[in-house]
């Protein structure tokens, strides 16, 4: 198992060098001019000269290479460089957001696993039936509605009843209610979608290993049911789910782009929103530098809880 | 009208005149305490007011300082003392001196000195290595300035310079303290130390700005006990839900009919027209706008008298024409002189008649350009939408490309199009300020035209140097006529600006731009 997690770490390191080396480039070609942006949008008189000497105080005249050599010898000493536009550095930046949208993604995958598994097995032992129609129309619209959609409306029910949560972020160690109540709505609003993969995959799991060999094996022995379904079943089943469940959570941490900025939640996909409209090149290259670490990661965690449940798996490699 | 008179006096007297500044206390807070919250759609590129002209910059960071002079916002424009006392204008124009306040302290308990605003001038007119200042230029006609006493400032001129005064009352001319300065010309971009009515009290990058009262405010008018500021993308769903009390950059119709069904008389609005002048610019490199005639015929094709009022009832824009300098202030054309102008008729059908004959005559039919927006809904989008329609109707065949707003810069700096929205800001309706932009593109970085017009040039630094209010005014009338028959920079109209306050929200009064006012002072809540 050791063996297998260190090859596994060691596979993570060429992976995150090419993710740095195409974000770099690929932010190169991206047309878009941030000292443009940050002087002159917003009118009034500044000179070529100051245009070009704010230019080159923030490195960006400097030969594509001397750019490239800067950003990659920063990387492994955790020097992402400074915002563009801010010119805080980039990990004080995405560190201040990071939190924020990791709890949210805690709190989604929580409340998708607790209704997905209940859900999902159930649509599954009980195919055909009613309650199986039930839930797979409500899942079929979790996956159907946009996850922003249903934040407005959420916004809008609200509303209805007063007022909304106080802005700016509120530490759950510090003010555990007014954190469940800056966290609720929006966790709801991607965990509907979250729940409905995650119970989709589940019941189409179950359905497919309740049909297999050692299944009927276990029922001949005169096994109960419910041993069936928990030890051989869910077991088995749980494989294709912990995966989607894995990619959905480091989605999450990067990916609620809309989300964020639809609850005006000070996260990760916001950032990634501020950054592409100012052209920040920085800050960009740090954000999928992050997200590519997270979905790295998060995939390793998954190999090794797959591992965990399938020996097979851990004796192949 | 606006008048300007007040600020005029100075330049136009012969000898010198004391102006009785409003020194007194002026603690005028009918109920104090409480924080107000308010939202801001952006978030400031740094903390220095000096190296900027962003309003997120001037919405979060104004609060924190004071300037030499500020305005008098009910009776706008009429200058008044900020750390000034009272000030003195030489006969020939070209020697201003200023008598400060004594006893101002800065917010971490440094007194304030004339050698703080020498500095601070000096920062703006010659920036030190490294330093922006997008005044510069603005301040260029001062030559030296001294501090003879710790509240004495004496500003020379190279040459007369009717915008000065105003000048120094500009939100973003604000005073920083030597030590500070010192310490690092650069400190200002990162860090907050002022005289203003609110102490920095911290800023969480994209999300929040902090501030509370300062008890030693020299005014005495900072009636809250704080102010947080929020970072929004929407105004409506904030300020229904109690999340912040106001926005000061405005609000669309649309929102304000949620906001009234929603809120009833929790809420309350202000309005006035916003300095902020919407434009297209026409690219002198695109072939065919070289020609005059098919410039004036795209901007003769425009209904403005019709359009503009159905414009405004759904997004920000006024529902009528104007020239380049705000209509109706004391130096714009009047109207029956502007709507004589190409362009600016009212009988539209004959003047698309004439311009298509024009475009006919140009071998310009049927002609395809580019039409650079920035992917803003308000006004961008309203404004194009309309745009392309009214030229289709000519038969020209415009193709919009909608750009991010770092992409739309660098295009429209690159001149990366064949016809560009574009927007002239100012906050005060000045020739000097306002024309700024549709002089030589040698002598101006906003010309995005960039077109040179050496005749527009000696009309701008005419009126610049003349103080007489008569005579400028008929070189401004001569520039605006030049400026508006080229027809490089068609205007579009301004901005009419709407705020909306919770009703709590007492004692603001809305300026002519975003950018001032923002200090908060004398507001209250009403709670």
């Amino acid at each position: 198992m050791l063996k297998y997690a260190f090859n596994r770490i060691l596979l993570m390191i060429p992976t995150l060098i090419a993710v740095a080396i195409i974000v770099f480039l690929v932010l190169r070609v991206v047309p878009g001019d941030i000292v443009e942006l940050k002087l002159t949008a917003e009118g009034g008189e500044v000179s070529m000269e100051q245009i070009e000497a704010e230019k080159k105080r923030l490195g960006l005249n400097d030969p594509l290479h001397i750019q490239f050599y800067n950003y990659m010898i920063g990387i492994p000493q955790g020097d992402l460089g400074i915002s563009l536009w801010t010119e805080k550095p980039v990990a004080e930046e995405i560190g201040s957001r990071i939190g924020l949208s990791f709890q949210l993604a805690i709190f989604s995958t929580i409340l998708a696993v607790l209704l997905a598994f209940p859900l999902g097995t159930l649509s599954a032992l009980f195919r055909g039936t009613f309650l199986d129609y039930v839930i797979r129309i409500i899942t079929i619209g979790g996956i159907a509605v946009p996850a922003f959609w249903l934040g407005m409306l959420l916004i809008m029910l609200v509303l209805s009843f007063g007022k909304l949560p106080p802005l700016g972020t509120v530490s759950f160690f510090v003010d555990p209610l007014t954190n469940f109540n800056q966290m609720i709505w929006p966790a709801i609003s991607v965990g509907y979608r979250y729940t409905s993969v995650v119970a989709r995959m589940l019941r189409s799991s179950i359905l497919e290993v309740l049909s297999e060999d050692y299944i009927r094996t276990a029922r001949a022995k005169g096994l109960y049911e419910r041993v069936v379904i928990v030890k051989h079943g869910m077991r088995n089943a749980l494989l294709p789910t912990v995966t989607v469940i894995g990619l959905e959570f480091a989605f999450l941490l990067g990916g609620l782009v809309v989300t964020e900025s639809v609850f005006n939640l000070n996260g990760i996909g916001k950032l990634f929103i501020d950054s592409v409209i100012r052209n920040d090149l920085n800050l960009l290259q740090g954000l999928v530098l992050t997200v590519a670490t997270a979905f790295v990661l998060v995939n390793l965690i998954v190999d090794l809880c797959y591992a965990a449940l399938d020996p097979r798996i851990r004796y192949q490699s | 009208m606006l008048s300007f008179k007040n600020s005029m006096v100075g330049v136009i007297a012969l000898t010198s005149i004391a102006f009785s500044a409003t020194t007194a206390m002026s603690a005028s807070c009918p109920k104090t305490g409480g924080i107000l919250k308010y939202g801001v759609k952006a978030e400031p590129p740094t903390y220095d007011m000096h190296g900027t002209n962003s309003y997120a910059v001037n919405h979060y960071v104004a609060q924190h300082y004071s300037t030499l002079l500020t305005f008098d916002w009910k009776k706008f424009p009429k200058l008044e003392g900020d750390i000034a006392d009272s000030w003195t204008q030489s006969s020939d124009g070209l020697t201003y001196t200023f008598k400060l306040k004594k006893g101002i302290k800065f917010h971490d308990g440094t007194p304030l000195t004339s050698a703080d605003v020498k500095m601070s001038y000096e920062r703006m007119k010659s920036p030190p290595e490294g330093v922006i200042s997008v005044r510069k230029a603005l301040f260029g006609p001062i030559s030296t300035i001294s501090a003879p006493d710790a509240h004495t400032v004496v500003f020379k001129l190279s040459k007369p310079d009717a915008f000065m005064m105003d000048g120094f009352a500009s939100p973003f001319n604000v005073i920083y303290s030597v030590k500070d300065m010192k310490k690092d010309p650069k400190w200002h971009i990162k860090n907050i130390n002022g005289t203003g009515p609110y102490k920095f009290a911290g800023h969480r990058s994209g999300e929040a700005w902090k501030a509370v009262k300062y008890e030693g405010f020299h005014h005495g008018d900072n009636c809250l006990d704080g102010t947080e500021g929020y970072r929004i993308k929407k105004l409506a769903e904030p300020l229904i839900g109690g999340q912040i009390d106001t926005e000061l950059r405005g609000t669309a119709p649309p929102e304000r009919v949620m906001l009234s069904k929603e809120m009833g008389d929790k809420v309350t609005y202000q309005a006035k027209t916003l300095m902020t002048l919407w434009v297209v610019s026409l690219n002198s490199k695109t072939k065919a706008f070289q020609n005059p005639k098919v410039r004036q015929a795209l901007n003769m094709c425009i209904d403005r008298h019709a359009g503009l009022k159905t414009l405004a009832k759904i997004t920000f824009v006024a529902p009528r024409p104007s020239g380049y300098l705000l209509y109706g202030t004391e130096y714009a054309l009047p109207d029956e002189e502007l709507y004589k102008i190409p362009g600016f008729t009212k009988d539209i059908a004959s003047s698309r008649k004439e311009a298509m004959k024009m475009l006919k005559e140009a071998g310009a039919e049927g002609l395809e350009f580019t039409y650079n927006n920035r992917t803003v809904s308000h006004p961008y989008d309203h404004i194009a939408i309309w745009l392309m329609s009214e030229w289709k109707k000519c038969g020209l065949n415009p193709k919009m490309t909608s750009n991010p707003t770092s992409k739309f810069v660098k295009a429209r700096r690159d001149g990366g199009f064949d016809a560009s929205i574009d927007w002239a800001p100012s906050f005060l309706p000045d020739p000097t300020l306002m024309h700024f932009k549709y002089i030589s593109a040698d002598r101006t970085s906003s010309n995005y035209s960039q077109y040179i017009d050496r005749e527009l040039d000696a009309l701008f630094d005419a009126q610049g140097g003349e103080t007489d209010i008569a005579k400028r005014k008929a070189i401004v009338h001569k520039f605006e006529k030049r400026a508006l028959n080229n027809a490089w920079v068609l205007p579009v109209t301004y901005t009419d600006r709407v705020i909306a306050l919770n009703s709590k929200v007492k004692g603001y009064t809305i300026a002519y731009s975003h950018i001032l006012n923002n200090t908060w002072r004398g507001v209250y809540l009403d709670q």
